[in-house]
């Protein structure tokens, strides 16, 4: 026998993936019950006629600085990321266009053909965010979230940094944007859609806190080489090789215990798995509404998980195996052919709000997004070992990806609705042709929500980002430091703070929560970037 | 992380992580190293149509419960749920179906139906072959080939009533032509032989060997999915501490003092290491021509020269399937239901000709390179959700597998080439709809969605299946049997598991009997847990259930 801390988490997406390698390692017995086949939640790649699909996460956005990836020493275990130069072309009318480098400058560069003046204004946008982002934003990603009051004061009272980021609390995101006055409205757009296009409604107020992070972040994006479901991999090996369990194809259905206390969990099959700590990846809804069995649930938290409010929009993603040459974008500068993505279908920003509002509404009308050609940063991704029987090219991996709504009718209208983003695509890129596809897997919002239950609605953050629902509020001010006022109950999935996105942000948070109430051993340091962020005084006075 | 260990094996498909498990539960370091980024390349389920659909890509029905490993590794503790349908295929033509039980009495009543002077023949054949086919199948399908194996593989003939003599110059529809009278019971007994690949039915001697085994196979299906297969050796390969590397390809063997001494990674691996030794064996879990540049063709010349010839002049070519996917309102419903409504309640159907004249023609078309129409004679079908529940989707959608196999030259339409030419193969895949309409009127208007996977896609996601072969090459006349590639090599420390024999199926023959000759060659195959018998935890199972 052993007198191990027993630990129960649900769902092995990222964040229970990470929670359950920080606690495995940190000497508790450690299960994972996740209801798929497969382990990663969002981090799935599928091999199809050997082209290796990302269904759903593609960039990391923090990649090497999320702290599991050198934690966990996932580069021993085969996760290593590819990160492109050119990040992000938008196109436009008349051949049109700019380009966003990972280095700042070159970007500058590119945008001055379309406008000097915003050159200028976008090299100090940059240099703003990434100040913000490094002194406190992605810290402020791997620490429990603090009081709105408490944030605000300690913003405050630290530097110029911190006040200015202090200041965005009263803004949304457009705000943020619309106070650096771009002339041109196209390169508006450009930063408009990196911001909003994984459902970062601009309008939202108080939400301009991520702005910055999104701007700067998805200019730094990376591939994880050989497909994201590389990372989950890792993870996966990491927890088994600490002696913890994986159980797939088993999903919870209750949460067991009396009172205000958690004893563990009932399985899909029946078996019931009993543990000093539950640990859950779910939504709120979950949690408090539909999984305790015995369990007093407070009528306040009840009501808070009832109200949850899902992202107004989702994705639309297509997966594209084609043979031939490499879509390339005739008459356009030659460096948008390389970028990691490529933006079409907007004229300028009021645009991007355009489509926004539409896809609010239900509508499908307007076909407008971005395409990755994924192969070109990481040949793994497409066969090398067969031949090609057409004239030219070789295998490319394309990847569409859009504003979408949620709508029940998927099913049906799916097909012809990524036939039209194609025809899009392939409207900038003429020499693609919809008779070299060997085969395209489409990914709606209802597919989402098919095999990643917790992004109900299609959710891909597992609810929407507003004040009411992000840092001390996420989901509810009782839950949002991981702990629950059920005892052995510990919140950290995306529906706690920082969020989604795959940043690792809940999941981390949550294992040093877990063990320092289990008294196990936190064997992992806290950052450096935390560390000096402490030391600013951002996070409060220590 | 390790990079030293006793058994490294290239290549994680499911006979590469049998070959793993029995060595590493039998107490070796084994690492296991894939390409791709997932284990089973032919044994995959994937939501080609929507997210909670899950289809077979490939492998659809799992030949288990004949097999030692399932009891061996415990599966069953590691997550697989064999289902076992009482009917556990069944062949069908337009208005009549030909099932395949488990119940020999349900077996013989249903052969009545045909004719009763073959129900007769079938039940005395079986009832003199059943008590002997666990030691049959242990000799002949999980030992490696040998001179007194092959003596016993000739031997077989007699339940048939044939001498050695007899069944060297005998085909498998010979066989049937002479065993069975009715054409509907011959045909039925053929399509079931050519699912084995324990011989090409027309080629003589082996042909009547395939047709004789095939009365050992026994098929289940597996709950949520064929990947659930893989899942469960990988969980018991870790559960004994294996090491799996996965988007790890292989660029070399590395060699020491003229032996294998393991294997080094291409440079786009993202590892921060490259080499993995290995102290005691390699086994190449794959193809003779890719396993050959990794070995170095200067090595393996220099060390044997005849296994070099072999390799070298290995034949890929052969039958390759053509798969059609249907994403279908409801489950398909048989025409020939009203002959025997247990055809709903089987997940495995074949399509086997419409008469024993078409069975004959049909084998010699396809080596002549007839392709259209193929269809209408023969292919094999996936029916999983009418056992598998969990195979319905929650709008009540289900999937139909129809896959042919079809000569990957088509040189009549361009040769290889052919397989990208997407008119073409539109128009094979509509030959496979033509045919499922016939089988199952109303079939065409209850599709939603399809699509198929040709040959070369096939061997695009699988780099081992050159031009999409399933076997690790062609299984026939000289690649037969001993012609097979060695499961131990003249070469010290160097194994196969692929292209070996048995054939690689999802009995997992492949990959236990290379365990058990590198077990052998290290002294540990005495292991308590290793002494399963072929059909010896169905027979536990049948007995349960029925």
């Amino acid at each position: 026998m052993t007198d191990k801390k027993k630990v129960i988490v649900i769902g092995a997406g990222p964040n229970g993936l990470t929670a359950a390698a920080y606690l495995a390692k940190a000497g508790t017995e450690v299960v994972v019950v996740e209801k798929n086949t497969e382990t990663g939640g969002g981090l799935v790649t599928e091999e199809l006629a050997g082209f290796k699909m990302n269904y759903h996460a593609t960039y990391m956005m923090l990649a090497e600085q999320m702290p599991p990836y050198t934690d966990l020493g996932l580069s021993e275990r085969g996760v290593r990321f590819i990160r492109p130069e050119r990040q992000a072309s938008f196109l436009f009318s008349g051949k049109k266009s700019f380009t966003l480098f990972t280095d700042v400058k070159k970007s500058v560069e590119s945008i001055k053909k379309l406008s000097p003046k915003d050159a200028a204004i976008a090299g100090k946008l940059f240099e703003d965010c990434k100040a913000m982002n490094d002194a406190f934003l992605i810290p402020a990603t791997y620490v429990p979230p603090l009081s709105p009051i408490d944030q605000v004061e300690a913003l405050n009272t630290s530097d110029a940094i911190g006040k200015r980021i202090g200041e965005l609390g009263d803004l949304s995101p457009y705000e943020f944007l619309d106070s650096y006055q771009f002339s041109d409205p196209r390169v508006k757009a450009g930063f408009l859609y990196l911001i909003s296009m994984f459902g970062l409604d601009p309008g939202e107020g108080g939400m301009a806190i991520l702005a910055p992070l999104y701007i700067e972040r998805f200019t730094q994006n990376a591939l994880v080489q050989g497909g994201s479901h590389q990372f989950s991999s890792a993870m996966r090996r990491v927890i088994e090789d600490a002696g913890g369990s994986i159980v797939v194809n088993n999903a919870v259905t209750g949460l067991l215990g009396k009172g205000d206390r958690v004893s563990g969990v009932k399985l899909l099959d029946g078996t019931e798995l009993f543990a000093d700590v539950v640990v859950s990846t779910l939504t709120p809804e979950q949690n408090f509404v539909q999984l305790p069995q015995g369990i007093a649930i407070d009528e306040t938290l009840k009501e808070t998980a009832q109200n949850w409010e899902w992202e107004k929009w989702s994705l639309f993603v297509s997966n594209t195996a084609l043979i031939g040459d490499q879509p390339l974008y005739e008459g356009y500068d030659k460096e948008v052919n390389d970028a990691l993505i490529v933006v079409m279908g907007y004229e300028s920003a009021d645009d991007v709000l355009a489509h926004i509002e539409e896809v609010k509404t239900g509508k499908t009308t307007r076909i407008a997004g971005h395409g990755t050609i994924t192969s070109l940063f990481d040949p793994m991704l497409v066969p090398n070992h067969v031949p090609h029987f057409t004239t030219s090219g070789g295998y490319h991996l394309l990847r569409w990806e859009c504003f979408a709504p949620y709508n029940d009718t998927w099913d049906k209208d799916g097909a012809a609705y990524g036939d039209r983003c194609f025809e899009l695509w392939s409207r900038y890129a003429p020499n693609i042709k919809a008779g070299n596809i060997r085969a395209r897997v489409d990914w709606s919002p209802l597919d989402i929500e098919g095999h990643l239950p917790t992004m109900k609605k299609g959710s891909i953050k597992h609810g929407t980002y507003t004040t009411l629902q992000m840092g001390y509020n996420r989901p509810s001010p009782e839950c949002s430091g991981y702990r629950t006022p059920i005892k052995g109950l510990y919140l950290a999935g995306a529906s706690v703070h920082p969020g989604g996105m795959v940043i690792m942000g809940p999941g981390y948070n949550a294992a040093r929560v877990v063990a320092e109430d289990l008294g196990a051993s936190l064997w992992w340091d806290e950052p450096v970037m935390v560390k000096k962020a402490r030391e600013k005084g951002y996070f409060g006075k220590v | 992380m390790k990079k030293e260990f006793d058994v490294v094996i290239v290549g994680a498909g499911v006979n590469g992580l049998t070959a793993g498990c029995y060595l590493q539960k039998a107490g070796l370091n084994v690492a296991v190293l894939e390409k791709r980024n997932e284990c089973g390349p032919f044994v995959l389920t994937e939501d080609i149509f929507k997210a909670g659909v899950p289809v077979d890509t490939h492998a659809g029905v799992c030949f288990l419960p004949m097999s030692p490993v399932w009891g061996d590794l415990e599966l069953g503790k590691f997550g697989l749920d064999l289902i076992m349908s009482k009917v556990a295929a069944g062949t069908i033509w337009k208005d009549k179906n030909l099932l395949y039980y488990f119940n020999p009495t349900l077996q013989y009543k249903t052969l009545t139906q045909f004719s009763e002077k073959d129900a007769i023949a079938y039940r005395e054949f079986m009832s003199k072959i059943a008590p002997d086919l666990p030691e049959i199948l242990q000799k002949a399908v999980f030992s490696p080939p040998s001179d007194e194996g092959e003596d016993f593989l000739f031997s077989l003939g007699k339940y048939y009533g044939y001498s050695e003599a007899d069944l060297r110059t005998m085909n498998g529809l010979e066989m049937l032509d002479l065993a069975y009278e009715n054409e509907y019971v011959k045909m039925g007994f053929l399509g079931i032989s050519d699912i084995g690949l324990f011989g090409d039915p027309i080629e003589k001697g082996e042909g009547a060997i395939n047709t004789v085994l095939s009365a050992a196979l026994a098929i289940g299906l597996i709950r949520g999915g064929m990947h659930n297969l893989v899942h469960s050796l990988v969980r018991c390969f870790r559960h004994y501490k294996g090491t799996l590397l996965l988007n790890a390809p292989v660029k070399e063997v590395i060699w020491e003092n003229g032996m294998p001494a393991g294997a080094l990674l291409e440079d786009t691996a993202p590892y921060p290491f490259k080499e993995i030794k290995a102290k005691q064996a390699l086994i190449m879990h794959t193809s003779p021509p890719i396993a050959l540049s990794m070995l170095g063709e200067g090595n393996i010349e220099k060390k044997d020269h005849a296994l070099y010839r072999k390799m070298k002049k290995w034949d890929m070519t052969g039958h390759c399937a053509f798969t059609s996917y249907y994403l279908i309102e409801g489950v398909p419903q048989w025409g020939s239901r009203s002959w025997n409504p247990d055809i709903q309640q089987c997940p495995y159907p074949l399509r086997a000709w419409d008469s024993w004249e078409h069975a004959k023609t049909y084998f010699s078309n396809v080596k002549s390179g007839v392709v259209f129409g193929a269809a209408a004679n023969v292919g094999e079908m996936y029916n999983g959700a009418s056992v598998d529940s969990s195979r319905l989707s929650k709008e009540g959608y289900s999937v139909l597998v129809f896959e042919v196999e079809y000569p990957v030259d088509m040189r009549r339409y361009g040769g290889i080439k052919a397989w990208d030419n997407k008119e073409l193969t539109d128009r094979l895949h509509n030959d496979h709809l033509e045919a499922l309409d016939m089988l199952a009127p109303g079939f065409k208007s209850k599709v939603l969605k399809s699509a198929y996977f040709t040959p070369i896609d096939s061997w695009r996601r699988n780099p081992s299946a050159i031009y999409g072969h399933e076997l690790g090459g062609d299984a026939s006349g000289i690649q037969w049997y001993a012609g097979r590639m060695p499961n131990r090599s003249a070469v010290p420390k160097l194994y196969f598991s692929q292209s070996v024999w048995p054939p690689a199926l999802t009995h997992l023959g492949s990959g236990y009997v290379t365990a058990g000759c590198v077990a052998e060659d290290l002294g540990i195959r005495n292991q308590p847990w290793w002494n399963h018998k072929p059909l010896e935890l169905l027979y536990e199972r049948i007995a349960q259930i029925f």
